[in-house]
């Protein structure tokens, strides 16, 4: 070997430019397959932490105004409301060509019934009671009138407070009944402030119509209920017993236990959630639910820091959720998002009861959540809401069909579906190829992919060069490797014949003629691994802070939290190149150099040595 | 005793168009002691015959006996290696190794330690008249006539006895030539060497002991 290396030093300008060349070759080899390593890492890794997901809403077909009277004004007010001919299930979204990673769902959400923890702030009562009051003075009440507090039926702490006199108006009537005094009303009021004329108190009591049902039958259509629309009613002996005096008992029952209710929103994957997608929203303690939780329907929790905070819940309690609600129209948000309890739909049944419990099991909280946001109050959701316990859906085994507070259409908040990254537009096509006019036209579909398109476009393109620069390199290597063996193989072919008429064997001509080469080749081929390396080594670790850092820093980001796993992964791939590479380019030149040399030795020495010198 | 002979060697190959048979039915020996000529037209085979001889090709009827073994049962590297060397025409010197390497080189593949071959290189430049030559030079440097006597040292290097010699002063002048002829013909008679030259000058098939003519593949005529 060393003979053989001493003989290729004899010819040093072709043998240094090429190991000069092989060295820059498999530098340039290594780094693209380097690049092209870390960009697929990064590529497999946005694949797998981006998902794409849809929501969708059904568009109203036309919206009309409600009009109501204002007393305070003096005037009619008017509201514009959305008017849908009909719901549109989400069954219209199975359709051929729509690859779903997550089928689309329509979520609906469970009332909670939670005595004895701490649900709201406060509370609504203060400003929703059921009040029995008697009038200072016969009035028509087109104004705050001045009446006096026989009792609270709800909030019912309010009967400590004696002397209670208050102004009440039934503000949203425009010719109201007179009260007359000395005789007994009770009322469902809203404590607002008064914009009246020549306004006696700052606030009044204006009276709310009767609460009429939303209830819904399991198909979605809305339950008639027989309760008339009335602000108020007189209250006699045996009122109470009356199915009139009923309602006011379930009604003020129903507050008591919206006072303590908390959503409930059950899931099939927590992918699905807008706000789990887009990371506002995650686990931060604990776990999230496993595949195992969902599909057996295991009764577990996940919980909001702040709502476990607030009660002193900690991971391995449980709780105890009684249901009584299925809203199968709005997301929690809607009505819980921000803690304020705002309904829109009512809290009594067809039959003017107050809903009961349909389902009732220990959830154990295996994971508490963080909202990005202020006091747990997710900023920026559209389905997420204070309190909200996630739960399994499949773990809720009793039928609701009789606790459906209300239903209504698709809607961004509530139904979404999950497609693989960067097939936006296939879905669409086939969307609206399969899907009919009729149908989409009532439907808008919204995809959020977290920013994969452009995040995977540019890292594509990289890949792209990557490549390139591989393919570069390993043409160069490869075209080096042939003219270093031409030269130094295939053009030796006498020296190969001298050698054998001198006596060598078949195999020492190999070692005499091949080793060299290899280990010129070997030595390139590593130095130029090693130079490569630590020239990309170097470009990884430079500190670009301070250039950079307010336009790229994962510092704050929401993704950051994963990167220890991508990191791990790029540095095993380059790991395994670091020797991959240069054990293949040897072997290869071994391999070459061989098969080369055997050809010399195939051919008659006699022919190269008796060749005639004119 | 014949240290050298073919016995009925007949030698066909395939060239690009069509079959030749280089050599017909050649039977020839050679003795120790004894300068040989082989003499012939271009083609006529006399290339072939030595290229047989050296063991650099193998009979495809016929034998080469060597002391009495056939060439399969010696093996021809080993052949190579221990019974017969040869000089050619061009010399054939390593370009990238100097003269005293190239000279070396028969030693070292026959593993002899390298501080004896490289004294007896430098004894066998000095017996070929390159004693004065620096033996670093590379054979580029030499003139035809100093190469051929290097490869006439290397040929020496060798233990073999048997020197077969493929036109060595064909690229010599005349001079250079007589030099290379009268170093063979004193191998032969001082140290018992037999030597065989294949050749188109007569003046060298002259001083042969023994003449073989070749014409289109046969063994014409033992002068």
């Amino acid at each position: 070997m060393l003979k053989s290396l001493k003989q290729l030093l004899r010819t040093p300008m072709k043998t240094c430019l090429f190991f000069l060349l092989m060295t820059a070759a498999t530098a340039l080899l290594v780094l693209g397959a380097n690049l092209w390593a870390q960009t697929q890492a990064q590529i497999d890794a946005v694949e797998k932490q981006f998902t794409t997901l849809g929501t969708v809403e059904q568009k109203p077909n036309r919206t009309q105004m409600r009009t109501g009277w204002n007393a305070a004004d003096g005037a009619y007010y008017s509201e514009a409301e959305p008017v849908y001919d009909s719901v549109i299930s989400a069954d219209v979204l199975d359709f051929d060509g729509a690859n779903y990673l997550k089928a689309p769902e329509k979520r609906l959400y469970y009332l909670a019934d939670l005595q004895g923890l701490a649900v709201r702030d406060g509370g609504t009562a203060l400003f929703y009671p059921v009040v029995e009051f008697t009038p200072a003075e016969t009035a028509v009440p087109d104004h705050p009138i001045k009446v006096y507090v026989q009792r609270f039926l709800y909030p019912e702490a309010e009967n400590q407070n004696n002397e209670y006199e208050i102004y009440v108006c039934d503000h949203w009537t425009e010719n109201p009944a007179p009260l007359e005094a000395g005789k007994t009303y009770v009322a469902y009021t809203n404590v607002i402030v008064n914009h009246h004329e020549n306004a006696k108190s700052s606030i009044e009591y204006a009276l709310i119509a009767a609460e009429r049902s939303t209830q819904c039958d399991a198909g979605g259509n809305l339950l008639e209920s027989d309760m008339q629309a009335r602000t108020f009613d007189e209250v006699t002996a045996g009122f109470y017993e009356t199915e009139r005096g009923q309602y006011w008992l379930e009604l003020s029952k129903a507050l008591s236990m919206w006072d303590t209710t908390a959503p409930v929103l059950p899931v099939t994957d927590t992918a699905l959630l807008p706000s789990f997608h887009d990371r506002t929203v995650y686990v931060r303690e604990g776990r999230t639910f496993s595949a195992e939780d969902l599909e057996n329907g295991a009764a577990v929790c996940l919980v909001s820091e702040e709502f476990a905070r607030k009660n002193g819940l900690s991971i391995g309690d449980k709780v105890e959720l009684p249901l009584y609600g299925v809203n199968e129209k709005d997301s929690p948000h809607r009505t819980f998002g921000d803690g304020s309890g705002l309904r829109t739909f009512s809290l009594l049944n067809a039959q003017n009861r107050a809903y009961t419990p349909f389902w009732t099991a220990k959830y154990e909280i295996i994971g508490t959540y963080y909202s990005v946001g202020t006091y747990g109050k997710p900023a920026g959701s559209i389905e997420m809401a204070l309190n909200l316990f996630l739960i399994p859906a499949n773990s809720v085994k009793a039928d609701f069909a009789g606790n459906i507070v209300d239903n209504g259409p698709m809607q961004r908040a509530t139904t979404s579906f999950q497609i693989p990254n960067g097939t936006i537009d296939d879905y669409m096509a086939a969307y609206n190829r399969n899907v009919p006019a009729e149908v989409r036209e009532n439907l808008e579909i919204t995809f959020d992919d977290n920013g994969y398109s452009q995040i995977i476009g540019g890292l594509l393109n990289m890949r792209y060069v990557a490549i390139i620069l591989f393919a570069a390199g390993l043409l160069s290597a490869l075209a080096i490797l042939v003219l270093l063996l031409y030269f130094f193989i295939v053009k030796q072919k006498k020296r190969t014949a001298i050698e054998r008429s001198l006596g060598m064997s078949k195999n020492q001509c190999r070692v005499s003629l091949a080793s060299g080469v290899v280990v010129l080749s070997a030595v390139a081929v590593i130095l130029g691994t090693v130079a490569s390396t630590v020239l990309f080594d170097k470009v990884q670790t430079l500190d670009l802070t301070g250039q950079s850092e307010h336009t790229f820093s994962t510092e704050y980001s929401l993704w950051a939290r994963d990167e220890n796993a991508v990191e791990t992964e790029d540095a095993e791939n380059t790991g395994v190149l670091k020797v991959v590479i240069p054990a293949a380019m040897t072997v290869l030149t071994a391999g070459l150099s061989v098969i080369l040399v055997n050809r010399n030795l195939k051919q008659e020495p006699i022919e190269l040595l008796s060749a005639r010198v004119e | 005793m014949a240290v050298l002979a073919a016995e009925n060697v007949s030698y066909t190959y395939q060239s690009k168009y069509q079959k030749v048979q280089a050599l017909k039915n050649v039977s020839c020996t050679f003795e120790a002691g004894k300068f040989y000529a082989i003499i012939g037209q271009s083609g006529s085979g006399k290339t072939t015959l030595l290229s047989m001889l050296a063991g650099l090709g193998t009979p495809s009827e016929g034998e080469i006996i060597v002391n009495g073994k056939t060439l399969k049962e010696i093996g021809s590297e080993r052949h190579r290696r221990e019974n017969v060397t040869v000089i050619y025409q061009s010399f054939n010197l390593l370009p990238t190794l100097n003269i005293l390497e190239n000279v070396m080189y028969p030693m070292q593949i026959s593993k002899k330690p390298t501080k004896e071959a490289k004294i007896k290189a430098k004894e066998l430049l000095s017996s070929v008249g390159l004693g004065d030559v620096d033996p670093r030079k590379l054979p580029a440097m030499l003139s035809g006539g100093q190469q051929q006597r290097v490869a006439i040292a290397r040929a020496l290097a060798s233990d073999a006895k048997v020197i077969l010699a493929d036109e060595p002063t064909g690229n010599l002048d005349t001079e250079n030539g007589k030099v290379v002829i009268d170093l063979l013909k004193k191998l032969v008679k001082d140290e018992n060497y037999c030597v065989i030259v294949v050749t188109h000058d007569l003046g060298i098939a002259a001083q042969a002991d023994v003449v073989y003519k070749m014409q289109d593949g046969r063994l014409a005529v033992e002068c």
